[in-house]
């Protein structure tokens, strides 16, 4: 049962929803290589070596806005959270654990912000 | 099976692994979204740094990193069976099936990745 399989300090709420995160990543992570980083320069470079013009036209279309937002959005919480489930099992003192997880918020935020800056303004004439 | 003189139990190489991998591609996420705001540099700039992307060095990494994903997903995928589909019953199974998927896509987008970067 699910309850037994609950272990270390970081609670179950963290547990449960890296699960769940977790799987919802599966199809957008595989979808995101596959557009991304597999199909776009001509067959050539693509992986990691995108021209401008490809980047900048996929970026400007409304359905890869709101696609690149939930999935952003879902990785980093993914990521933080997964931070904070390792950090729970070796930090103990209720103060310092406060500490990482308020730290572990603010870079969350503050990447998920510049992240939105990217998708959310941006026009390609 | 033995390594480094400990006896290396199957459960506890996935765990360290998982753990390991997922720290890795949380750090690559930052650089990854700090890449995509050099987008408002305009053309040239970011040109430049896709351009230093295509250095080999670069394209190990990234089929690395690529490899850590593919892990990271298929033993996830497996620790949520686990959890919720009492999958215990047959872990060992879920376990190799999960290591054979990922050396297998591993392999593929390898190939995608040397073939279409590297040899032309």
């Amino acid at each position: 049962m699910a309850q037994n399989q609950a272990s270390g300090n970081a609670g179950h709420f963290a547990w449960f929803y890296q699960r769940v995160t977790g799987v919802i990543l599966i199809p957008l992570l595989f979808i995101h290589y596959k557009v991304n980083h597999f199909s776009i320069s001509g067959g050539q470079g693509g992986f990691g070596a995108d021209t401008y013009a490809e980047v900048a036209a996929k970026l400007a279309d409304p359905f890869w806005k709101s696609f690149d937002i939930l999935f952003v959005a879902f990785a980093l919480y993914h990521g933080m959270n997964g931070l904070w489930i390792i950090a729970a099992d070796y930090v103990h003192k209720e103060n310092h654990r406060l500490l990482v997880y308020g730290t572990l918020w603010t870079l969350g935020l503050a990447a998920f912000i510049a992240a939105l800056i990217v998708i959310v303004p941006f026009k390609y004439p | 099976m033995r390594f480094l003189g400990y006896e290396v139990k199957t459960g506890m190489f996935s765990w360290l692994l998982h753990r390991i991998t997922g720290v890795g591609i949380t750090i690559f996420l930052f650089f990854h979204i700090w890449t995509q705001t050099q987008i408002y540099g305009g053309p040239e700039k970011f040109n430049a740094v896709m351009e230093f992307y295509k250095s080999p060095l670069i394209k190990i990494s990234e089929i690395l990193l690529m490899g850590a994903i593919i892990f990271h997903a298929l033993n996830g995928l497996r620790i949520v069976i686990v959890d919720f589909a009492e999958g215990s019953r047959y872990h060992k199974k879920l376990f190799w099936g999960a290591m054979a998927a990922t050396a297998v896509l591993f392999l593929v987008g390898t190939w995608i990745v040397v073939s279409r970067t590297m040899l032309h």
